[in-house]
């Protein structure tokens, strides 16, 4: 092999690897709240992929970016945005521990931002691909902002979102920080959610994401109008007792990839890309 | 050079082993503090790199530690919506772990630089911070710090993301420094406590800047000081150690060594020469010193031995000293110390001398020779010893004289045991020696009295020297004791005889011998004349019996005899004698053998040549040096001398030699002529067989003593061919030669 075999290979390499790794965008999410993500330009010719990483990740969880490195090998654009969560340029994993400030709502309003920015840059076609808390972050957004140039949600690994809380308790932790809320408090508590035990949050940002039970997930799943499909694998411990068999009632395309967990890890990242793959336009 | 005692030289060797350990101890301790001093100075060198590495961790810690509140989400958070603010600084950075155990206080400054809330005051952040570019130190010391304790301050800014300009706000945060310093490593030199940074605040760049600045103390080096402890005490026990070896070995010496030595030198000087004092101690606690005991023990008692010895040898040398070797008897020095001290003793007690002299002693010995004659002195003396007192001693002064005194004892004693001694000698068979006759003896007595101023040994023996004389006159008694008459006499005599023989011998003109004729039988011609020594002086005419007692005293033998020769030659040239008629000389034994004799003889016969020369010899003098004798006599006999044996047969006599002896005549002595005149024809036939068996062999026979007619006709009759005696005549002065010296 000739040097000018392996100077072109070398220069292939390195340009598939910054292809793959794809480049940081801010975009002001908020005023005064920038934000980052992780962008590569893919074939114009297929929709773009707004990838959103679980709950207080960045886009740098190791599910997102791996099906993120996947999808833009198929030639997909990417974005893997962080969401900020009250941070600027947050780049890190938010512990449970901190002050969480942040709500669903600014969630959606930095997914919309994400949106627009794609569309922006020229892409009108749109498909969401959340993974664990994030797919049900991607939910509620569609089911508040379904629309172009949205056209179709891979919801990942989606969790039902009841965190372990029997009904009456979490309608009781519902009731009470909306009494505070109404009392014009806002204050800090710590309680357990998703993995945080406890998460300490504000009560206003708390509520936001309690408020989102089961049943409003399984409607926003029933209701939303964008094509959806949900991909879960079966050794998931996260998702609850009843909550695949939820999901196969409501009727929508479930993609359950036998054996995988809730991250999809080891072999289940290929079956994973293969799906999304199969599952996108 | 002065001896020292082995006590002082172990002290002086304790002390100055002892010093010397103390020189080498302080020199140790001088190298252990100058090694200390190295030590300390490496060690607060190290102590200096030591913090020098510890600000410098301690800044790349605080810089780390800042850079991650920095780039904290929550901290940029917290800059943008600070409504939980100081539940963030006081509750969630703590819990967060982002910074260290160390940091003490936590700000947050906005991009204008203020702080976002003040904090409380013991946080001791600053209100508001400006100016800063990039990561910053602010250190206060002195009082202005907390609790006096440094203070560090970190400041940096914190930015959006890396392309941003404008800084978001700031961070700030405060350590306490030598608690963070200490938390940065163990310290194993520096003492971060002793640290001092002085006072005021300092801005650097880097903490590691302020290493420099700081005011060191090394940190108590406890393994140091173990060692210098335990090196001072192992030291003082080594001194300890050293001094009481020292000490042991010193006692020991001192009581192994010393002491027994003393004990053997007191043994020594208590045994004085007795070496069974040494049992008296026990062994000596070390084998080498019991030897050396035992060595002096046995070399004492050698030592004793030979003491002894030496004691016993100077006795008998002593003895020796003081005893005749042939008799046994005491010498003249014992008498000489035994008179003395007998003296000082008992000097107002009688004592009489008695003086012992054997007759005719030197004849047999002459005669018969020394053996015999020892034998006789030792016979006599031996018989002597026998009949004195007890306690008595007998002294030999010499040759045949022995004297002894009785202490105590009067004269009357003195005589008793004085015939006794005689007696005693008298009856001693003397035939066992060879002698045919009876050995007598001459006792002179002195009796010392008390009363005379000088009654001294010389005195005394002078005095029976003189009884002695007296005694050993012919027809006299055997003893006489002195007295002073024979005193003056004989020292008149004597003095005045000693001087006429001195002076005779020295000019022979003074002899005036006298003549007595040889006859021949039986016509009773004069055939030729005997010349005998007679010295006048002062008109008093000495004999024989004075003169040969002096010669032989003197041993003048052969001195006389030359000047009887010469005196003869004198009388011949004066024709003292008829020409023609012979002479004849007595000639010593001495004299016979002596060479100026002989000469003088020859030339006598040659100036004679007419005469009859006539030499009369005793058989002495042919048996002591019979070859000499033998020679001379045989040239006499060629010159024409004529031999005569003198005194033939006065008891000492032998016919044995008598053919070997060169003679011509054989002069009968008057012993044996007296013989003829003996009843007894046994007796008379003895002489007579004598003189014809003699004749028979060729010699010429002389009849000495004829003084009778009756004995001349026996000596005729015998067969005698010559006579000589009273009976022709008497020895005298040829008349002519008195007329000659008569008339002038």
């Amino acid at each position: 092999m000739g040097w000018e075999r392996i100077a072109l290979l070398g220069a292939a390499l390195l340009l598939a690897a910054q292809r793959a790794a794809g480049a940081i965008v801010t975009l002001e999410v908020a005023e005064g709240l920038p934000a980052r993500a992780d962008y590569v330009e893919g074939d114009p010719g297929k929709p773009a992929l707004l990838m959103l990483h679980g709950f207080l990740q960045t886009h740098e969880f190791r599910t997102i970016r791996r099906l993120a490195e996947g999808l833009r090998d198929e030639g997909y654009t990417v974005l893997s945005p962080t969401l900020s969560l009250g941070i600027p340029m947050r780049k890190q994993s938010l512990a449970c521990e901190a002050i969480h400030t942040h709500t669903l709502d600014d969630a959606h309003r930095e997914i919309g931002a994400w949106v627009s920015w794609l569309r922006a840059r020229g892409h009108q076609s749109v498909v969401l691909v959340g993974h664990s808390s994030g797919s049900m972050v991607l939910l509620s957004y569609l089911y508040a902002h379904a629309g172009s140039p949205v056209i179709k949600l891979v919801a990942i690994s989606l969790m039902e979102g009841r965190w372990e809380l029997d009904r009456a308790e979490h309608e009781r932790l519902q009731a009470s920080l909306r009494a505070q809320i109404a009392a014009g408090d806002n204050p800090l508590i710590s309680h357990d959610f998703s993995f945080c035990k406890p998460l300490r949050a504000t009560a206003r940002s708390l509520l936001s994401y309690v408020e989102w039970t089961p049943d409003r997930i399984l409607n926003a799943i029933d209701r939303v109008p964008t094509e959806l499909v949900l991909i879960l694998g079966s050794r998931d411990k996260r998702l609850g007792p009843d909550w695949l068999r939820d999901l196969r009632e409501i009727g929508r395309p479930l993609d359950v990839i036998e054996g995988a967990n809730h991250f999809m890890d080891g072999e289940f990242e290929f079956e994973l890309l293969d799906r999304v793959v199969n599952a996108l336009p | 050079m002065r001896a020292f005692k082995i006590s002082h030289l172990s002290q002086g060797f304790v002390a100055m082993v002892g010093g010397l350990a103390l020189v080498l101890g302080a020199y140790m301790l001088h190298e252990l503090e100058g090694i200390t001093r190295a030590v300390q100075e490496r060690e607060r060198q190290a102590a200096r790199d030591e913090i020098r590495a510890a600000m410098s961790d301690l800044n790349a810690q605080v810089l780390a530690m800042g850079e991650r509140l920095a780039n904290w989400d929550e901290t940029r958070q917290q800059l943008v919506h600070d409504v939980y603010y100081v539940l963030w600084r006081d509750e969630r950075v703590p819990d967060a772990g982002v910074l260290g155990a160390d940091v003490e206080a936590v700000a947050l400054y906005d991009a204008e630089g203020g702080i976002l809330m003040s904090p409380p005051e013991r946080a001791l952040m600053p209100e508001r911070v400006a100016g800063i570019q990039g990561p910053s130190f602010v250190v206060i010391a002195g009082e202005d710090a907390a609790a006096g304790h440094a203070q560090v301050f970190h400041f940096r800014p914190v930015y959006i993301d890396a392309a941003a300009e404008t800084p978001l706000g700031y961070v700030g945060l405060r350590l306490d420094l030598l608690s963070a310093l200490e938390h940065t490593r163990r310290f194993r030199f520096a003492d971060v406590n002793a640290i001092h940074l002085g006072e005021g605040r300092t801005e650097v760049a880097a903490l590691q800047d302020l290493a420099d600045r700081l005011e060191l103390e090394s940190r108590p080096n406890p393994l140091l000081d173990l060692v210098r402890e335990v090196f001072k005490r192992e030291l003082l026990h080594l001194l300890i150690f050293v001094v009481a070896v020292l000490s042991l070995a010193s006692f020991l010496l001192h009581r192994f060594m010393v002491r027994p030595l003393l004990a053997i030198a007191r043994e020594i000087d208590d045994s004085q020469g007795e070496p069974q004092a040494f049992a008296n101690e026990g062994p000596m606690p070390v084998q080498e010193l019991e030897q050396v005991r035992r060595s002096v023990g046995n070399y004492q008692s050698r030592l004793a031995e030979l003491n002894r010895t030496l004691e016993r040898s100077s006795r008998d040398f002593y003895e020796q000293s003081r005893r005749d070797s042939l008799t046994g008897a005491f010498n003249r020095r014992a008498l000489e110390e035994d008179w003395t001290a007998s003296e000082a003793k008992s000097a107002e007690a009688p004592c009489v001398l008695i003086l012992f002299d054997c007759d005719h002693f030197k004849a047999i010995n002459d005669t018969y020779g020394h053996a015999v004659g020892d034998a006789v002195i030792k016979a006599v003396a031996a018989s002597l010893q026998e009949c004195l007192r007890a306690g008595d001693r007998l002294y030999r002064l010499g040759g045949d004289e022995l004297v002894t005194y009785l202490r105590g004892a009067d004269a009357r004693v003195a005589w008793a045991v004085a015939e006794r001694c005689l007696e005693q000698v008298a009856q001693h068979d003397f035939k066992q020696y060879g002698l045919p006759e009876p050995v007598s003896i001459s006792i002179g007595l002195a009796v010392a009295d008390p009363a005379l101023p000088d009654c001294s040994l010389s005195t005394m023996q002078k005095h029976a020297d003189l009884a002695m004389y007296a005694a050993k006159r012919p027809g006299g008694q055997r003893i006489v004791c002195y007295d002073d008459k024979m005193a003056e006499a004989a020292s008149l005599v004597a003095s005045h005889c000693i001087n006429a023989v001195f002076e005779a011998i020295a000019s022979p003109s003074l002899f005036e011998l006298h003549y007595q004729p040889v006859v021949q039988l039986p016509e009773r011609r004069y055939d030729y004349f005997e010349a005998l020594a007679r010295i006048r002086s002062d008109g008093r005419l000495f004999t024989p019996a004075d003169i040969f007692p002096i010669v032989q005293a003197r041993r003048l033998d052969a001195e006389l005899d030359l000047a009887i020769v010469q005196a003869v030659a004198i009388d011949l040239q004066r024709v003292v004698l008829e020409p023609g008629q012979g002479v004849s000389i007595n000639v010593s034994a001495a004299g016979i053998v002596h060479a100026k004799v002989v000469s003088a003889l020859l030339e006598l016969r040659r100036r004679e040549h007419g005469r009859t020369l006539v030499v009369e010899i005793t058989e002495t003098a042919l048996i002591t040096q019979m070859e000499t004798a033998s020679e001379h006599l045989r040239q006499l006999r060629q010159a024409g001398i004529l031999v005569a044996l003198d005194d033939f047969g006065s008891g000492y006599s032998s016919l044995r030699y008598l053919a070997s002896m060169p003679v011509d005549i054989v002069k009968f002595d008057l012993s044996m002529i007296r013989l003829l005149e003996h009843p007894s024809a046994q007796h008379r036939g003895i002489t007579q067989g004598i003189a014809a068996m003699v004749r028979s062999a060729g010699y010429h026979v002389v009849a000495e003593g004829v003084e009778t007619e009756a004995m001349l006709s026996r000596v005729i009759e015998s067969g005698f061919d010559h006579a000589q005696g009273f009976l022709f005549d008497a020895p005298r002065r040829p008349r002519r030669i008195e007329a000659q010296r008569a008339g002038g």
